[in-house]
């Protein structure tokens, strides 16, 4: 399973995602989290992170300059291990 | 359009649908919340798109408190930034979902959370909901419109 980073400015959202994400089969040192987009740049030149799970309204760095990143699929909260599941799963299959 | 035009059946599935698959418990309306009690902890978000006003989620000082930690299973304290962070998420989830049953192919545009406490008096061109959990939690949800 890839690591991922889940960037939110809400303590409460990253650990509903790392909840979900531990649903799904996700260990605990797989997750990393970051509170806005900058620390995200920085945790992505650190980790070895292969997936972003990252909020789009936030302080620091915003919807727009997350997808000018190359964000590719939108997921609306509140998370469901499902809805995330589906959506890992169908960028596995573009990146493949 | 205006957010205090959103009515009872789209914001009550919205509110129930994220309470119930974020505290795992089950919701429904009861419009018995106390919008006059002085300790009140709400977190209002402003809406820009497609419905301009605002949403407001309410509930006790207690009972955010007792959320929290049964949130959070005891991984965190609750102290009175992070309870407010908590309500914050829950209403930018609630303000989200909203929106985007006005208009699914439209990206909601809404404001960052901002949290506050105390009594919430009427105003002007507000539609007000109640909700119960079923351990008898109770919260409050007011739409505003832009005035």
């Amino acid at each position: 399973m890839p690591n991922v980073l889940i960037v939110d400015d809400s303590a409460t959202a990253r650990m509903l995602v790392r909840r979900c994400l531990t649903i799904c089969g996700y260990r605990a040192d797989q997750t990393f989290e970051a509170e806005h987009g900058r620390a995200a740049l920085d945790q992505l030149k650190a980790e070895g992170i292969d997936l972003v799970i990252s909020d789009l309204n936030m302080p620091v760095m915003d919807e727009e300059e997350l997808r000018a990143m190359g964000a590719t699929a939108v997921i609306r909260k509140p998370l469901s291990p499902a809805a995330l599941a589906a959506a890992i799963s169908r960028m596995d299959g573009a990146a493949a | 359009m205006n957010a205090a035009e959103i009515d009872a059946q789209i914001i009550e599935p919205v509110v129930t649908e994220v309470l119930e698959s974020t505290l795992f418990l089950a919701a429904e309306p009861d419009p018995s919340f106390d919008w006059e009690d002085g300790s009140l902890r709400w977190s209002t978000v402003d809406l820009h798109r497609p419905a301009l006003g605002a949403l407001v989620l309410a509930t006790s000082a207690a009972e955010a408190e007792a959320i929290f930690t049964m949130l959070w299973a005891g991984e965190r304290v609750a102290d009175e930034g992070a309870v407010a962070g908590m309500i914050d998420e829950l209403a930018n989830a609630i303000a989200g979902q909203a929106l985007a049953q006005l208009d699914p192919h439209q990206s909601p545009g809404l404001g960052l959370p901002d949290a506050g406490r105390g009594t919430l008096p009427p105003a002007a061109g507000e539609r007000r909901y109640g909700f119960r959990l079923e351990d008898g939690t109770r919260l409050g949800v007011s739409l505003r419109a832009l005035v």
